[in-house]
């Protein structure tokens, strides 16, 4: 009875303790004092959804994948010129944004399929790598190196965005709420566990009839129509899409926000995003040594956090803390 | 004549590229073929060898040779402490490794663009001038680049074969259990080889450098290629990457002369996927 | 005169306990064997001895000095070899090529052609084979190569894990000859572990039984009936 009385207390303050975020997020922008943080707080969003993204073929399935930022990319640029090019609305454009990535996704892990980890690693790697050295060339769409500049804004019936941050803002939130969501589900899902026993043990799982190339390409397909969507958001929201969207810069900050989370703890993807992108944009304006402080970071974090924030905060708080913030697979 | 003359060049230019190519990835293969280290910041060293050689000639007046020899000293040295301190400790995680060699990649990028401005350098030719072979004019440089290549190849071979430590290397890279019980340090061997394999990349940047010009983008540039080149020669291998270098050399050789450098990257990522699908480990991959 | 000396040697994989406060102790040129059946702990006791496994308390001497959980190269050099079942042979190279690697330790280097002699006549098949890749040998010669290998460190003590193992019954009488020449040749200590009680036992000059990580028997060869081996095994 008392196990009883401390589960009920738990989940009543993991009610309360969602609903005031929830609630913090969506008068948060009539209170923001700054465009500044308001921008911040956007970029937060969509990359926090990208990570979690990562997380889950990282983290959760193991897959050794670098290749995420190719499907941001693809998503970015397919809103843009279906757009521009094919007279698509930029809402049907985002899906779209979702599916071709996902098409990419799947061919990807028919390829690594029977791969060893490293080579998953070099092949994704050298997607990643590829993708914008073909849009830097293929000038005739994408605008090439200087970047595809005719983002549309977006617009609901007549009221059109236009410039103003805070309609992208909820756009952002609730497309990466619902993502967020879908990821979780995945997670507590059989398909979520059946990523981790393939990570874990990958005969054992086998052995019980789980379907491992199934699953490997699943991860792929469901990361990378995600972060396809994630990216199109990106690029209306910024106003346009360039090759340096594959820059090593966001694959390190896009790392030390998994790492920082914890590889495989859901929750902490978004967490530590949240904490790099504030460190990122606090150091803007030292180009060269901004370089260097990345990268001391992401070897700082290897070393200081194993199990990553929400390691950190379930050693530190107890119990309920970590119960709270949940989601270990 | 003009086909044969145009036939001549890419084949020569071939065949040079290749074994330099070959030379760039070694680094890579070796420091994953012993240590089961991915090596990210293999660009990083690349571009470095470069600069720091550019360095000691430009700034320094050092003459070429000794420069070349003092940056890779460098490098090495660098490289052993590296390992030692950054490695080791995080050896047993794949993941953590990469991770570790991505950030010494933006550091070292990042010291890079602080410590050599921006705009894009050019290194002297080791010797100046042209000469002429079969019909085809090819820079000096060239023809020295490809037989100090084939002269490290050698030396390398002979280190391998021969010396005791080189057959304790290959040891370590067969069986490390195996190396450890007849005595042989392993931590030492896994150190000794990244740098070797760091220095051996660097050289292939000093090498490439005035056909290439040197930049942070180079840098990319060599680590996607050297990428390319160890997994359709397979992980591991080292005669697998150099075939593969001679036969993307040739493509890239073939590819820009005939129909456009753009295709030369799309049309070695397309030639790895299709051997990758005939032979998963790549042509002669034993990982 | 005591060679290797072992004390209370407890090991454990994560949480699972392997060897019970093992304590037993070698003397010069004698050879020992440890029977028992598979998972009791046999590997362990001499993974550990040799530093391939951590021991979490106990204490392990050789020669007087204290190699307890020393790096594995560090043992060898002390002058204690350890040829394993999985024999670790270097496949990618030749047979001539993973002998003279066997002599990799400086000490063991000045000694090299003289071992080298000695090894291809304990083992001429090996000569014979000598340019051969590894991963061409057949199971009896690889088994041959294992212990020659460990031959060329120069060790005085060897500690062989499950030499018959997977060896016709020609074979293995092979291995056994070529281990007891060995001893006489060198007089070196030589810890053998197996599971075939019956062939190994000629070998022996003392035996234990281990059994769930302890001894539950030890005593000299003739004191190993079928009655006490069989209550061990099963």
């Amino acid at each position: 009875m008392v196990h009883d009385d401390a589960a009920k207390n738990i989940r009543y303050i993991r009610f309360f303790v969602v609903g005031t975020i929830i609630a913090l997020f969506i008068g948060f922008p009539f209170v923001c004092p700054s465009p500044y943080i308001l921008h911040i707080l956007i970029l937060c969003i969509i990359w926090s959804i990208v990570a979690s993204a990562w997380n889950l073929i990282l983290g959760y399935a193991g897959i050794v994948s670098f290749g995420q930022l190719a499907f941001f990319i693809i998503g970015a640029y397919t809103v843009g010129i279906m757009h521009k090019y094919f007279d698509v609305s930029p809402w049907i454009g985002m899906i779209l944004a979702g599916i071709f990535p996902a098409i990419v996704g799947f061919c990807l892990g028919c390829v690594c399929l029977r791969l060893r980890g490293i080579y998953v690693l070099l092949i994704t790697l050298a997607l990643q790598e590829i993708v914008p050295v073909f849009i830097k060339w293929q000038t005739s769409y994408t605008g090439g190196a200087v970047g595809f500049t005719d983002m549309p804004a977006l617009s609901i019936g007549s009221y059109s965005f236009g410039m103003n941050a805070v309609p992208y803002y909820f756009t952002a939130l609730i497309i990466a709420a619902i993502l967020g969501f879908i990821i979780y589900k995945v997670i507590k899902s059989s398909i979520g566990l059946a990523f981790v026993a393939l990570r874990d043990s990958e005969d054992f799982a086998k052995s019980l009839g789980v379907n491992e190339y199934k699953y490997k390409v699943l991860v792929f397909v469901i990361s990378a129509f995600i972060t396809g969507i994630m990216g199109s958001v990106y690029g209306l929201y910024i106003g346009f899409a360039a090759p340096s969207l594959c820059g090593w810069e966001y694959v390190i900050i896009l790392l030390v926000a998994v790492f920082l989370g914890g590889e495989g703890r859901f929750p902490g993807a978004i967490i530590g995003t949240f904490f790099i992108i504030s460190a990122n944009e606090l150091l803007q304006g030292t180009s060269e040594l901004r370089e260097v402080a990345l990268g001391v970071t992401i070897i700082a974090v290897v070393y200081l956090l194993p199990g990553g924030l929400i390691g950190v905060i379930s050693k530190l708080g107890g119990k309920i803390t970590g119960s709270l913030l949940g989601s270990r697979a | 004549m003009d086909f044969l003359n145009s036939l001549a060049v890419t084949l020569i230019s071939a065949i040079i590229l290749g074994t330099i190519y070959g030379l760039m990835s070694l680094g890579l293969t070796l420091i994953y073929g012993i240590g089961n280290i991915f090596n990210f910041a293999h660009g990083a060293f690349f571009i470095w060898g470069a600069y720091l050689t550019w360095f000691f000639t430009t700034k320094l007046h050092i003459n070429m040779l000794l420069a070349i020899i003092l940056a890779l000293l460098l490098l090495f040295l660098f490289g052993l402490i590296w390992e030692r301190l950054a490695l080791k400790p995080k050896r047993q995680n794949f993941v953590n490794i990469v991770t570790i060699g991505l950030g010494l990649m933006m550091i070292m990028d990042g010291m890079a663009h602080y410590c050599f401005d921006p705009t894009i350098k050019a290194l002297p030719p080791i010797i100046a001038g042209n000469v002429n072979l079969f019909f085809v004019t090819r820079s000096m440089n060239e023809i020295v680049n490809f037989f100090v290549a084939l002269a490290i190849l050698i030396v390398l071979w002979l280190f391998f074969a021969k010396t005791r430590t080189g057959m304790a290397i290959r040891a370590v890279s067969e069986d490390n259990i195996g190396a450890s019980i007849i005595g042989i340090g392993i931590d030492k061997i896994y150190t000794l080889s990244f740098g070797i394999g760091v220095a051996l990349t660097g050289l292939s940047g000093v090498l490439l450098a005035p056909q290439v010009y040197i930049s942070t983008a180079a840098g990319g540039d060599a680590l996607l290629k050297a990428i390319i080149i160890v997994i359709l020669g397979g992980l591991g291998s080292v005669k697998g990457s150099m075939y593969a270098a001679i036969i993307l050399g040739i493509m890239e050789s073939a590819i820009s002369m005939y129909v456009g450098m753009f295709w030369v990257l799309p049309s070695w990522f397309f030639i790895m996927l299709i051997i990758l699908a005939i032979r998963p480990r790549g042509l002669y991959g034993t990982r | 005169m005591m060679s290797l000396k072992v004390d209370n040697l407890n090991v454990f994989y994560g949480q699972i306990q392997v060897t019970r406060n093992i304590s037993f102790d070698l003397s010069r040129g004698e050879i020992v064997c440890i029977f028992g059946s598979n998972g009791h702990g046999k590997s362990t006791l001499l993974k550990s001895i040799c530093g391939l496994v951590k021991a979490s308390s106990g204490k392990i001497t050789y020669e007087g000095t204290d190699i307890t959980n020393c790096k594995v190269h560090e043992v060898v050099k002390q002058g204690i070899v350890y040829i394993p079942e999985d024999r670790n042979l270097f496949n990618g190279m030749t047979v001539i090529e993973n002998l003279k690697l066997g002599a990799y330790l400086p000490k063991a280097r000045r000694k090299e052609e003289e071992n080298l002699h000695s090894v291809f006549n304990l083992f001429p098949r090996l000569r014979e084979r000598k340019q051969q890749v590894v991963s061409t040998l057949s199971g009896g010669e690889l088994r041959m190569l294992a212990v020659g290998r460990g031959f060329m460190t120069d060790a005085d003590c060897l500690l062989i894990d499950e030499p018959s193992i997977g060896l016709s019954p020609l074979v293995k009488t092979e291995t056994y000859n070529a281990i007891q020449k060995i001893k006489e040749v060198r007089n070196c200590t030589i810890l053998l572990v197996e599971q075939d009680v019956k062939e190994a036992k000629r070998l022996a000059d003392r035996a234990f039984l281990l059994k769930h990580g302890e001894f539950v028997f030890e005593g000299p060869k003739e004191a190993l009936d079928e009655e006490t081996v069989r209550r061990a095994f099963l």
